[in-house]
């Protein structure tokens, strides 16, 4: 705990239990906003699986080891990963390790299949909560992979051990003393697994808005300056708790709120965006920004058992600002969501809503718009008016300079 | 087209276990080097930073 790799408890003294399996009563230190692995950018997972290994090191240093090696026992504070699953220390026996499996399904499976073919491939996540499975892993990792010793060990012979074991029409079980036997190969393992997964990185691809603020035509240098000063002047006043940014790309306006020690969940659907977002915010020791990836049109559901296992992304923290900056005509035209619904989910979500009014006649809102033909009847200003209207009460609107947008400052009637 | 179930009757523990046994050799022999080339480093740079000083303290 002193190298801040699990998450801080307190002892706590409670009633001695009368049949006396109570040891010890720990009470951990509640995280604020829960998210999950497939949510998180590469560098997310990447540092995730990392802190991981680092804690089962540490662990087998004293004697012990843990019991599993799943994605859900991480969780992030702002930028920093953090183990959170402390029931998982168990007494080091046995000579390998029992989580070596889950761990390649949660952790270097989702990473290689991001690095090596696709950065969206961590969608796989959501279906398979208990992980990648490693033959589907094994298929879907080009061949180049099995040139490399990490891969083709922990990844592709690994998936090949594993269906040949399996008991229907498998090879037949080893004997239980070849397991028990010889020296203990944890450590050994452990540090292989640290080597491949620090050596799996991105290439340098691009994605479609990790250049959107180099580019950025759309707005003239005064209006920029305009629409942060607004910003920054609705965060000092409403001194938000939390603060939401919808569709926050590299985390810029997000960056306003942090920098007032507020806590900001930048929420985009770029996953370099996202990653991008995550190491400056770690360079900069940025401790109140947590960059997740989401689609607003279709954001993490529950999940699980009962469909309560997991949250979904509605069922978390309430934030009491929410930022959905350039952001509507989005929405509304690619994700063809109609203005009255958009106002509704907007309206459960949040206690404030800081919104940017963007007109069809925008060029943006036109450029996206494209071949479409027009089917938005709802965009237009008196429809947006109205539709909020029923949900939020509006505390201000400032026109943003030479831009035809408006910055809408709302407040849930609820 | 053979669909594999990969939930029900994988067992993936004992593929596992098996495997760590097959590359224990090979890891730990691994790790062994990796110290050793990490020990070489570092007594290499003793006797090299002596000339090195030398040099520029000319």
């Amino acid at each position: 705990m002193k190298r801040s790799l699990l998450v801080p408890h307190v002892e706590e003294t409670r009633e001695p239990d009368p049949e006396g399996r109570v040891y010890r009563t720990l009470v951990p230190e509640q995280i604020s906003h829960i998210s999950y692995p497939y949510e998180w950018s590469f560098a997310q997972l990447k540092d995730a699986a990392l802190l991981t290994l680092e804690v089962q090191k540490t662990a087998l240093q004293h004697g012990m080891s843990l019991k599993d090696a799943s994605g859900f026992n991480v969780v992030f504070r702002g930028p920093r990963p953090v183990f959170i699953d402390t029931l998982s220390f168990e007494k080091n026996t046995g000579k390998a390790w029992v989580a070596y499996g889950q761990f390649g399904n949660h952790f270097l499976a989702p990473l290689l299949l991001m690095a090596e073919v696709s950065l969206e491939l961590n969608g796989l996540l959501r279906s398979h909560l208990d992980g990648i499975p490693l033959e589907l892993a094994s298929k879907l990792l080009p061949r180049q992979t099995w040139m490399r010793l990490g891969p083709l060990m922990h990844v592709h012979l690994h998936a090949r051990s594993q269906k040949k074991y399996a008991p229907t029409g498998g090879a037949e079980a080893r004997p239980k003393a070849a397991l028990e036997s010889g020296p203990d190969r944890k450590a050994a393992i452990v540090d292989s697994l640290i080597s491949t997964v620090e050596g799996v990185r991105l290439p340098g691809a691009k994605t479609e808005w990790i250049d959107y603020y180099k580019e950025l035509k759309h707005y003239s240098r005064e209006a920029e300056d305009f629409k942060q000063s607004a910003v920054r002047r609705v965060v000092e006043s409403l001194r938000p708790r939390l603060v939401y940014d919808l569709g926050g790309n590299v985390g810029t306006y997000s960056r306003l709120v942090t920098q007032q020690g507020i806590d900001c969940v930048c929420y985009d659907i770029d996953p370099l965006c996202v990653n991008q977002n995550y190491l400056e915010s770690k360079r900069n020791g940025d401790s109140h920004m947590l960059p997740l990836l989401m689609d607003l049109t279709n954001p993490t559901p529950p999940l699980g058992f009962g469909l309560n296992e997991r949250l979904g992304f509605l069922d978390r923290s309430r934030p009491d600002l929410t930022l959905a900056l350039a952001l509507m005509h989005h929405i509304r035209i690619t994700g063809n969501v109609p203005l009255a619904r958009m106002a509704e989910v907007l309206a459960r979500m949040t206690r404030h809503l800081l919104i940017e009014w963007v007109p069809k006649e925008d060029r943006m809102a036109q450029s996206i718009m494209g071949n479409r033909p027009d089917i938005f009847e709802d965009y237009t200003l008196a429809n947006f008016q109205s539709v909020f209207g029923d949900y939020f009460s509006q505390e201000k609107a400032e026109e943003i300079p030479g831009t035809g947008r408006t910055l809408y400052l709302f407040c849930n009637r609820v | 087209m053979k669909l594999t179930m990969y939930l029900a009757y994988l067992d993936p523990a004992t593929g596992s276990m098996a495997l760590q046994i097959a590359i224990g050799g090979v890891v730990t022999a691994l790790a062994a080097v990796k110290l050793f080339w990490s020990k070489l480093k570092t007594l290499g740079r003793k006797p090299a930073s002596e000339p090195e000083a030398a040099e520029k303290s000319r």
